[in-house]
């Protein structure tokens, strides 16, 4: 009798303990599977943003490249109170894009600007990604070289 | 009496030895279990971002060389002054960019203007070559981060762009050392 007791007390102690075990695990993959699919729609919404027909140069030009007077069209565009700012909305979500013009003018530019507001004592981990573009001067027909910096919300730090 | 005593005690031993034994093999079996997951997981990673850093260079390299230097470059872009510096290497250059040489100039410029602020910025060590084909030699060779030092380099590398000049060939190359 005590013995089956006894037998029936470390099955179900090491049951517990493997669930517990276990559990936390799943909870760290769950966590980790959630970081990299936000991880993975940052680098989503950075591919489409050099593959805008709104931004990209015209012609038959394989590599990054974004038209220099598109730009300034679409940024009137994505502003707040721009007629498509809803649109983009849902491929930029919460993050910052700023396109820094290198070579030949230096000059730094935000193109879209919606970063998760903070409240006090909260951090958030951010991601930003580096595109090197071409910038098409379509007036002159040159290029220059520019970099965009497109940071997004990954998730919310403890 | 102290027969069945023993012979009670004998048998919850050899029952305690099977418990030891089950418990051994399930750590076993645990053990290697994590280490097998770990270790694929650590791969698939090690492979994104591996694809990450080479899309990365290989899109530098090609707008960097589409790159129009502006007037005081004779409106020459990059690749063409790439190609004067490979073929005019003993004079170091024959078009003159900002009162310096097309080989002087490339030599302070790419790392200024071009590398630094895209790779810089992520943390990332890297090696740009640009080699004359005839004989092997570094027209350009410029090396960035302690990580590029290492005695068994490992690295991300693009594919060599072939530069052809009117008279000499070379390849360009940059690489991200991990």
């Amino acid at each position: 009798m005590f013995e089956n007791v006894g037998v029936m007390i470390v099955f179900f102690f090491l049951l517990s303990f493997g669930l517990i075990f276990y559990g936390n695990y799943q909870q760290q993959s769950i966590r980790n599977m959630d970081f990299e699919f936000k991880v993975e729609n940052v680098i989503k919404s950075s591919r489409r943003i050099t593959n805008l027909p709104e931004l990209k140069c015209s012609g038959k030009i394989s590599h990054n490249c974004i038209d220099s007077f598109k730009l300034e069209e679409f940024k009137k565009l994505i502003k707040e109170d721009g007629d498509g700012y809803d649109y983009y909305y849902n491929i930029f979500v919460k993050g910052t894009v700023i396109l820094e013009r290198i070579y030949p003018e230096q000059k730094s530019e935000i193109i879209y600007n919606n970063p998760l507001k903070r409240r006090r004592g909260d951090w958030y981990k951010n991601m930003t990604n580096v595109i090197p573009v071409s910038i098409h001067y379509s007036s002159d027909e040159k290029y220059g070289f520019g970099v965009l910096y497109i940071s997004s919300h990954i998730g919310k730090g403890i | 009496m102290k027969t069945r005593i023993n012979r009670k005690m004998k048998k919850s031993q050899v029952e305690i030895l099977g418990i030891a034994i089950i418990i051994i093999l399930l750590i076993i079996g645990l053990l290697f279990y994590f280490s097998f997951a770990s270790k694929f997981s650590f791969n698939i990673e090690e492979e994104k971002s591996e694809i990450e850093d080479r899309q990365l260079i290989t899109n530098l390299i090609d707008t960097m060389l589409f790159t129009n230097l502006g007037v005081e470059c004779q409106d020459e872009t990059m690749k063409t002054l790439v190609k004067d510096c490979v073929d005019n290497i003993e004079s170091n250059g024959e078009i003159i960019c900002y009162g310096m040489k097309s080989c002087d100039f490339l030599d302070d410029k790419i790392d200024k203007q071009f590398l630094k602020p895209v790779l810089g910025i992520k943390d990332k060590d890297y090696i740009f070559n640009l080699t004359n084909m005839d004989n092997n030699m570094n027209i350009i060779n410029i090396v960035s981060g302690d990580n590029c030092y290492k005695k068994r380099l490992d690295f991300t590398s693009t594919l060599p762009f072939p530069i052809t000049g009117n008279v000499k060939n070379a390849q360009l190359r940059l690489m991200i050392c991990n």
